[in-house]
């Protein structure tokens, strides 16, 4: 009973916060729209005893959208995101696919003859889920993702203007640095 | 009424004062901080932190105007002191509590205040110059959004801003929206090349840890300033007195080592250093204070975390140690050096750094914005 | 010893104690800032007190265009996440909530702080407070990883993101001492997400108070008393994860807890009196280059010894 309550008021705060998104004027008010959808996402997996995911989805998404903020300076300037402005862009096609992609994926959900369950579930639903997912391609993937965090700091590396050189010099020896200089001399 | 007036009561143990300086009047500020630390009391950081207002001098036409603006930021209850003798401190203090504890006076105050956030005005210098909203300092909202006024202010005239690289932003735009009366901002080159918006933030004159009087137009891409412009703001006449704070003198080189380890966040080394220096002003012998300065110096340059947290900024670091062993070598009667940057050169200097760095090389700059304002010096 | 959860009614009653002990260290700080000013260190005890008395009676006050159901969020947020961080952190043998993830939990509560710090920036619409707000995100992006390797360390030496299990790992032999870089690290990250101390720069001096320069009255206090209580929880947290929680001689196992919590925070108060800010453009580099590769081996070496041992 509780849970029902508890599940229906998630639901309905994550589909709210998720129209919100779309309806509120300021950028930093829709990515905080946004995380709140998340969250109550994120909250109602505890419900379907998943608390790893459901806590996981509260942390990648509220730490994304505190970055998002970055990004929000970074792409728009400072006071074009203090700016009432409108949310959507495209809005015919866009409204079109979102559709689609919700009809096809709602009627997915009610028309696809769901197994129904044959054994309980395992003790330590982490461990079981780890194996799962991953199974016998764990090393593989946890290869990959060193790989693409490495990427991902390469690519920001080189396309950073004013890297390390632009800090310590050509030959990367921060100490040739004028104030290290006086440094030294005291 | 008995809670109200025990709230009352523990609430002014307690006070959040906020010092302006007028230039020339280093001597009473000193003696406000002396005596707010002797209390128990501290000094706020801003508007929104402070109960009393402590004016320190006879602030000129247009520094006067900044601090009614920063008056009016303050939360409330709140006391405002005007303050030309260092002596007449401690009873100064005695009143601003008595009226902050007035439950029935700082309620009426309340009632004649406005409801709304004011909107800052316009900062315009000698030249013609304008910034976003008012002298008064950073602290301060309405204007930090602001920037070229793109007809918000009913103002066009403003062809100072040609200089600034964005002439060019259509000024006559008024469909755009504007929240709250403030313009949208235009973008321009910046040191990272991100294109940031351009905003125009005055910082100054009434800031804690900041040199009395001085105004810094600050041209900001997100947090780095591109350019700024120096101004002065100076005292009303008669003079300010002329045995004020000495610039070169132990106890103005204590006062400045101590903004400088207060905005590194070195609380309690700033705290030393004020202490000497308010050891320096007030007693007799100052060879007394010897060993305590070199105590403090030592300390100082021994902080590998300071050390290591100002090492882009070294200038800063050897600033402290510089005035800490110059102290120390004026107490002995050795003639140090006073070294002093001149306002003019303070541009080049911030060019390019970011609003903290900012605070700190204005700091270690070591300028002289008192004779500056006595002098009238114009100060681009 | 084993955890058991107890009863909600006992959730105002955590809340209340974390709040004693956010204010018993705001205490230890007044006292030792007192002392510094010349000033009998009793005469600073009271403070956390009298700056509570003082703000109840401030009026709050706004900005032009500010957002303010966002800056309310962000502000209030902080205490929030505090309260929720000590859910799961059991006192003695009791705990309100004994989640099978208990350190993601805590994990999750801590990057909270990243939304809300950035909030109460953005909030004011001010140049400062939103200086402030970008500062601290600089600042999250350096410790949040070395602070997530360090809390994984004690997990995988209890085989289990359950802090009952990790308290009860550590009969006999407290985690800190086979992983006190862990240990560290995660100290010097719970400093961080308080705003607090060396990695205050968000709220400094240099920024006119950053994301608090536009607050007062009670919007202000909830960001102070966030603070505080943010670095209670992460005190209690570490207690628990590194020190044994309350594992202990002669006393009861929740004074242990309450004991060693109090050291933790203690031990930060003091540190903090003698280390200047942190600017967050200098924190990235040793972040990066120094503490994550060392908790890393920190976790190697945890990871050896936990396959080693079977």
């Amino acid at each position: 009973m509780l849970d029902d309550v508890v599940f229906w008021v998630l639901a309905a705060v994550a589909v709210a916060a998720g129209i919100a998104v779309f309806r509120v004027d300021s950028m930093a008010r829709a990515t905080y729209a946004l995380a709140v959808s998340f969250v109550a996402v994120g909250l109602a997996l505890l419900l379907f005893d998943l608390p790893y995911l459901g806590v996981v989805v509260v942390l990648m998404m509220v730490m994304e959208m505190a970055i998002m903020a970055i990004y929000m300076i970074m792409f728009m300037g400072m006071n074009p995101a203090l700016m009432p402005m409108s949310m959507v862009h495209g809005k015919r096609a866009a409204l079109a696919v979102s559709s689609l992609t919700f009809g096809l994926l709602a009627a997915g959900a009610l028309f696809v003859p769901w197994p129904s369950r044959r054994a309980a579930p395992a003790g330590d639903l982490v461990t079981s889920l780890g194996q799962a997912v991953m199974g016998s391609k764990m090393l593989v993937m946890m290869t990959v993702s060193a790989v693409l965090f490495a990427t991902i700091v390469a690519a920001l590396v080189l396309a950073l203007p004013r890297g390390r050189y632009d800090r310590l010099g050509e030959d990367l020896q921060g100490d040739d640095l004028p104030g290290d200089d006086q440094e030294h001399r005291r | 009424m008995g809670l109200t007036s025990a709230l009352a009561a523990a609430a002014t143990r307690r006070v959040a004062v906020l010092v302006v300086e007028t230039p020339g009047w280093g001597r009473a500020r000193c003696a406000v901080e002396r005596e707010v630390r002797r209390r128990g009391w501290r000094a706020a950081l801003c508007p929104a932190d402070a109960d009393v207002l402590a004016v320190c001098g006879r602030p000129g036409e247009r520094m006067a105007a900044a601090v009614d603006l920063v008056w009016a930021q303050l939360p409330g209850p709140r006391a405002r002191i005007h303050l030309l003798d260092p002596n007449d401190v401690a009873p100064a203090l005695d009143d601003a509590a008595a009226e902050l504890a007035d439950d029935g006076r700082q309620r009426a105050d309340a009632e004649e205040r406005p409801h709304d956030p004011l909107m800052g005005r316009p900062a315009v210098d000698e030249d013609g110059h304008e910034d976003a909203a008012a002298g008064e300092d950073d602290e301060d909202d309405e204007d930090d959004e602001d920037d070229d006024h793109l007809g918000g202010n009913g103002d066009h005239g403003d062809m100072g801003h040609a200089d600034m690289g964005h002439g060019d932003m259509g000024h006559g735009d008024m469909d755009m929206p504007m929240p709250g009366g403030i313009p949208l901002a235009g973008g321009g080159e910046d040191r990272d090349g991100l294109a940031l918006d351009v905003l125009h933030v005055p910082l100054g004159p009434v800031m804690p840890h900041w040199p009395a009087g001085l105004l810094l137009h600050c041209t900001l891409s997100g947090d780095v300033v591109q350019e700024a412009r120096v101004e002065v703001l100076g005292a009303l006449e008669p003079a300010p007195p002329a045995a004020d704070l000495v610039h070169g003198s132990p106890a103005d080189r204590c006062d400045r080592a101590a903004t400088l380890l207060a905005l590194s966040g070195w609380e309690d080394a700033a705290t030393g250093a004020a202490r000497l220096r308010d050891a320096l002003l007030t007693d007799a012998d100052p060879a007394d204070c010897r060993p305590v300065l070199d105590r403090l110096a030592r300390r100082v340059s021994r902080s590998r975390s300071l050390r290591w947290s100002l090492r882009d900024l070294p200038e800063v670091r050897n600033h402290v140690l510089v005035l800490l062993a110059s102290a120390a070598a004026s107490i002995d009667g050795v003639p140090a050096p006073v070294s002093a940057t001149p306002l003019t050169d303070l541009p080049a200097r911030l060019a390019g750094r970011d609003l903290a760095a900012v605070r700190l090389l204005v700091a270690a700059a070591g300028l002289d914005v008192a004779a500056a304002a006595r002098t009238g010096a114009v100060v681009a | 010893m084993s955890v058991v959860e107890v009863a909600v009614g006992w959730v105002p009653l955590a809340a209340v104690l974390l709040l004693a002990v956010a204010a018993a260290a705001a205490a230890l700080d007044g006292a030792l800032a007192a002392r510094a000013a010349g000033r009998p260190w009793t005469a600073g005890l009271p403070v956390p007190w009298l700056e509570t008395a003082r703000l109840l009676r401030q009026r709050r006050r706004s900005t032009v265009a500010a957002d303010r159901p966002l800056a309310a969020t962000g502000r209030i947020g902080l205490l929030i996440a505090a309260l929720l961080m000590v859910v799961v952190v059991p006192l003695g043998p009791w705990t309100l909530a004994d989640l099978s993830v208990g350190i993601v939990w805590f994990n999750a509560m801590d990057v909270l702080v990243w939304a809300f710090v950035w909030l109460a920036g953005w909030g004011p619409n001010s140049v400062h407070a939103l200086v402030g707000g970008y500062r601290f995100l600089a600042q999250a992006l350096s410790y949040e990883l070395p602070l997530m390797f360090a809390l994984t360390a004690p997990a995988v030496a209890a085989g289990s993101l359950r802090l009952g299990d990790v308290v009860a790992e550590q009969q006999g032999l407290w985690f800190v001492v086979w992983m006190p870089v862990a240990f560290a690290v995660f100290c010097a990250g719970v400093a961080a997400f308080s705003v607090w101390g060396p990695f205050a720069a968000a709220a400094g001096p240099e920024l006119a108070g950053g994301v608090l320069a536009e607050s007062s009255g009670m919007d202000r206090w909830l960001v102070l008393a966030g603070r505080w209580a943010l670095l209670a929880a992460g005190s209690a947290f570490a207690a628990t994860a590194f020190l044994g929680g309350g594992h202990g001689p002669l006393l009861p196992a929740w004074l242990w807890t309450l004991v060693k919590t109090a050291a933790v925070l203690a031990l930060l108060v003091l540190l903090r009196r003698r280390l200047p800010t942190v600017r967050p453009e200098r924190l990235v580099t040793p972040a990066w280059l120094v503490v994550l590769p060392l908790v890393l081996l920190q976790l190697l070496v945890v990871s050896v010894v936990v396959v080693g041992r079977g």
